[in-house]
């Protein structure tokens, strides 16, 4: 968790090397990218001080990434903090002409509109739905689709006497997974040349802002940059070890950093926060036992959300995420703490009383059977059972069978009441 | 929106198979429970669209219509049919479609709504509600413009139609982000539902799983998805719906009759569409045998009976440990799996309410009831969360759906925009006009959110519809913000307000009418 690279090398790697892991769970590859904090920002464009590591690591890179380098957050010095980009972009001097388009064509339900901007952009990735598709397909469908097809079948007036010039302008950061976060922006060309100014680099730089309750200006605060090609319009972005941040797109010349646009903060998924173990029966009743059993046993009793989430088959409304048989936690003794069933005098005498229940049936050797909802193997002649402990609690025990065919089903349910006194 | 244009447009023909399959079925259930005096009660979760849908008066005419020809249909097979068990098939198919017909006119006078909130005064149902036109919330959680805009709808559509403001609300497809909560309690809603996971990996960590509501920094309460009880009737494998005594849904009589016998209603192009008359059940085989109703629906008590237990055998093993409190327990389904998809669903439901009437451990709520208090006394954000495949966004937004969100977020940058021109309007009549065009581009962006789209797209079933209906709302908001500039503008010069070209709004206001107040 502590290796230690150098941010310059980190960022080449991000360029140059393409990602392979498709399934999030194998993702967090930054493992190795952790920073071991302290890089005194001497780089950074404002005054800069922190120590704590950020972690964020740009999706097409197989080593994200990782700075530590913090700095003062972004555009101009006096506005006010946490600025929605989406909401202050401005009337600005007009490139093209705007939409006055399809005015006709929407009138029929399914209008075709002249182009398929989006239509088309979707489908290339589709050709790869398990790998994360480079950032570019995408990009170019946000970045056009739409405005130059639209302008032209303009249908009555002519779009030049409009004086409405106006380009959308957004950054925003859109969660996919505990892992994943989706970069997209649209800004006009014009400003990111304006803000490289010939030379400089286009960059997103994420700033870890958890527990940043006051948001203050001038705040020093984590941040990491990923650089990304002028032309692109999206951007997979790993998600941080903290639980909120946001990202500014700006070009960085030297020391200089330039913000064209800020997004507004997201409180992500938290992968360090702690979970609920596996041993806690509330959790495992939760589940339905379905558990992974390995996991369980392997004693983990404190562990971060994302080990803990990779070690559940996470279910849908339409599978199951059951994995068969009477599942073992179904069947492990539920009680540890009945001071009632045994006494102790420390060396001199001791008693203890526990009592076991023992289930058992038969049907046809052919028959299909449930124990509490799950399957239950037979025994080839037809005889079932299976044994548990018994502590105080009333046990209700239903179970099912039908024939081979699905018919004749029948239900028969013991009840067990154990007390001791 | 509507498609006036058509007679039975495929889109709307998902309501009608609704109302004909699952709600007047579980309405016919309630109301023999309510009779017959068991106790006990569903929670329903009625989407706003639903709602705007079965407020429409062209719409409520053409489920009447539908009603109609389907029972025309069996009328027809049973006279295709004199003995055999296809006749006794035909026969049943008969006698339940004159009831659901009867239903529909006579016992709720069309008004489906109206018999809900009887069916709620009655103590059978608890109302609740959806999100606007079925966003997947975590997508905007950088908009939050759009959440306000759909729960501001959500709640004014639920009131207009029940006379009350909704207190529950089902999020779409259970999509959580972080601070959600926030916006929900400003819209005055008192709880809402989760995925489990949603729930275990809350900040701090839950005291007792899902088995009590969890009490949400805004003082809102929510409640995760027990799994074992969803797996016994979702899984494949072993759900109750597959049991091959169960009336198979894949062998429609629409795909067995010839089309002249059917007639046009049943077709759309050369397809023919199900008719919902099915004389097969599942078997366990390819060899289908016919179905055999009352069995089926013995079958169901038994299913019923199981479902008891096994959520018995849960409770009574956790309640000793919660400290004095009472367990409760989360078991949601889609209303469509009961009588469309599980034709024996709706019965099974009636069943489960019967059984539960004799049980010593548990009871069928209300969630207005039960979400009002916890036994856990923290307050927890829950985590980022879905019952979607993976239990994240991935259906939803993935390579082949992700480039359609920078629209989303490009229409709400002109929304701004346009606002923000018409702050500076001094001319009333212009300013009206103007606040007209917002909220039809407001529309336009609701119907582009729905995450049915990007759900349709991920499984590549309608997909092409999707788009289309994707690309139509995108260019039609951009067609208003054209000529909602040009307005501006022709005004700016000499034009009356009156003169202004208008065509696009006034078109679309008719036609993408949702939640016009």
């Amino acid at each position: 968790m502590a290796v230690k690279k150098n941010a310059k090398d980190t960022k080449t790697e991000t360029k140059s090397v393409k990602k392979v892991a498709a399934k999030p769970a194998a993702k967090p590859a930054p493992k190795t990218a952790a920073k071991p904090a302290a890089k005194p920002a001497a780089k950074a464009p404002v005054k800069a001080a922190t120590k704590a590591p950020a972690k964020v690591a740009a999706k097409p890179a197989t080593k994200p990434a990782a700075k530590a380098v913090a700095a003062k957050p972004a555009t101009k010095p006096a506005a006010k903090p946490a600025p929605k980009p989406v909401a202050k972009a401005a009337a600005k001097p007009a490139t093209k002409a705007p939409v006055k388009a399809a005015t006709k064509a929407p009138a029929k339900a399914p209008a075709k509109p002249a182009t398929k901007p989006a239509a088309k952009a979707a489908a290339k990735p589709a050709t790869k739905p398990a790998a994360k598709p480079a950032p570019k397909p995408a990009a170019k469908a946000a970045a056009k689709p739409v405005t130059k097809p639209a302008a032209k079948p303009a249908v009555k007036t002519p779009a030049a006497k409009l004086e409405q010039p106006f380009d959308a302008e957004y950054l925003v950061l859109m969660q996919k997974d505990p892992n994943w976060l989706h970069a997209f922006w649209e800004v006009s060309e014009q400003r990111v040349k304006r803000s490289k100014n010939g030379k400089g680099k286009l960059v997103l730089r994420l700033f870890d802002i958890t527990d940043d309750l006051t948001v203050q200006r001038g705040k020093k605060r984590k941040f990491h940059d990923v650089e990304v090609p002028a032309d692109a319009r999206s951007w997979y972005v790993e998600n941080p070890v903290g639980n909120n941040c946001m990202a500014v797109l700006g070009s960085v010349d030297g020391n200089q950093f330039m913000p064209i646009l800020e997004s507004s903060p997201v409180l992500t998924f938290d992968k360090s926060a702690t979970v609920p173990s596996f041993d806690d029966e509330f959790v495992r009743a939760s589940l339905g036992g379905s558990v992974n059993g390995n996991f369980m046993s392997s004693g983990f009793s404190s562990t971060t959300a994302e080990s803990w989430l990779n070690s559940l088959r996470l279910g849908s409304s339409s599978e199951s995420m059951f994995s068969g048989a009477l599942s073992s936690a179904a069947l492990k003794s539920n009680e540890i703490a009945a001071p009632k069933d045994s006494v102790n005098y420390g060396k001199d005498f001791f008693l203890w009383v526990k009592t076991r229940l023992i289930v058992y049936g038969g049907t046809r050797p052919d028959a299909h059977l449930q124990v509490r909802g799950e399957p239950f193997p037979l025994n080839p002649d037809g005889t079932f059972s299976f044994e548990e402990d018994l502590p105080d609690s009333t046990k209700i025990i239903p179970v099912f069978a039908t024939d081979k065919d699905g018919d004749f089903p029948t239900t028969i349910v013991p009840i067990v009441v154990k007390r001791t006194e | 929106m509507r498609h006036p244009e058509y007679d039975r447009f495929f889109e709307e023909n998902w309501l009608f198979e609704a109302v004909a399959e699952s709600y007047l079925p579980l309405v016919q259930s309630l109301r023999r429970l309510l009779e017959k005096g068991v106790p006990g009660k569903f929670n329903l979760s009625v989407s706003p669209p639903l709602i705007e849908m079965l407020r429409n008066e062209s719409l409520v005419a053409k489920i009447s219509n539908h009603l109609v020809r389907l029972e025309e249909l069996a009328e027809k097979e049973v006279a295709r049919f004199k003995e055999g068990p296809r006749a006794t098939l035909a026969r049943f198919y008969l006698d339940r479609q004159r009831a659901l017909v009867d239903t529909w006119e006579n016992r709720i006078g069309r008004d489906l709504l109206g018999e809900f909130k009887a069916l709620e005064n009655a103590g059978k149902l608890n109302l609740l509600t959806c999100v606007g036109t079925h966003p997947f919330l975590p997508a905007y959680q950088s908009d939050p413009a759009s959440i306000r805009m759909h729960l501001d709808a959500t709640v004014d559509c639920f009131a207009k139609a029940f006379g009350r403001k909704p207190k529950g609300v089902w999020l779409p497809e259970c999509g959580y982000f972080p601070g959600l909560e926030r916006y929900l309690a400003e819209y005055g809603l008192h709880y809402f539902f989760l995925e489990t996971h949603g729930v275990l990996l809350a900040s701090p960590s839950p005291k007792y799983g899902v088995f009590t509501p969890l009490r949400t920094p805004s003082g809102l309460y929510c409640m995760g998805r027990e799994q074992a009880s969803s797996m016994e009737v979702w899984s494949r494998r072993t759900g109750y719906p597959g049991h091959p005594e169960y009336r198979e849904f894949f062998k429609d009589i629409a795909s067995e009759r010839e089309r002249a016998y059917l007639g046009e209603y049943f077709y759309s192009g050369d397809t023919p569409i199900d008719t919902g008359f099915k004389y097969y059940r599942i078997t366990g085989s390819e060899q289908k045998e016919f179905y055999r109703p009352w069995n089926a629906m013995r079958l169901v008590q038994d299913h019923a009976r199981l479902f008891v237990a096994n959520r018995e055998a849960t409770l009574s093993d956790l309640i000793p440990k919660m400290g004095g409190n009472k367990a409760a327990l989360l078991c949601p389904y889609d209303a469509e799996l009961f009588g469309h998809w599980w034709f024996e669903g709706p019965f099974f439901l009636e069943a489960l309410l019967e059984r539960a009437a004799a049980s010593s451990v548990l009871e069928f709520a209300g969630a207005d009831d039960v979400m009002t208090s916890s036994a856990d006394p923290d307050a927890h954000e829950p985590a980022f969360s879905s019952w979607g495949e993976g239990g994240f966004a991935s259906v939803w937004i993935n390579p082949e759906t992700e480039s359609y969100y920078p629209l989303s977020y490009r229409i709400r940058s002109r929304i701004d925009h346009l606002k923000s021109r018409t702050s500076k309007v001094q001319d009333a009549k212009l300013r009206l006009l103007m606040e007209r065009f917002v909220r039809q581009m407001e529309r336009e962006l609701m119907l582009f959110q729905s995450s049915d789209w990007a759900f349709m797209i991920h499984n590549h079933s309608t997909e092409g519809y999707a788009k289309q209906r994707l690309e139509s709302h995108y260019l039609r908001a951009e067609s208003l913000y054209g000529e909602a500039c040009m307005a501006l503008d022709d005004c700016k010069g000499r034009k009356d307000v009156g003169q202004v070209d208008t065509s696009v709004l006034t078109k679309l206001e008719s036609e993408d009418c949702i939640f016009s107040r």
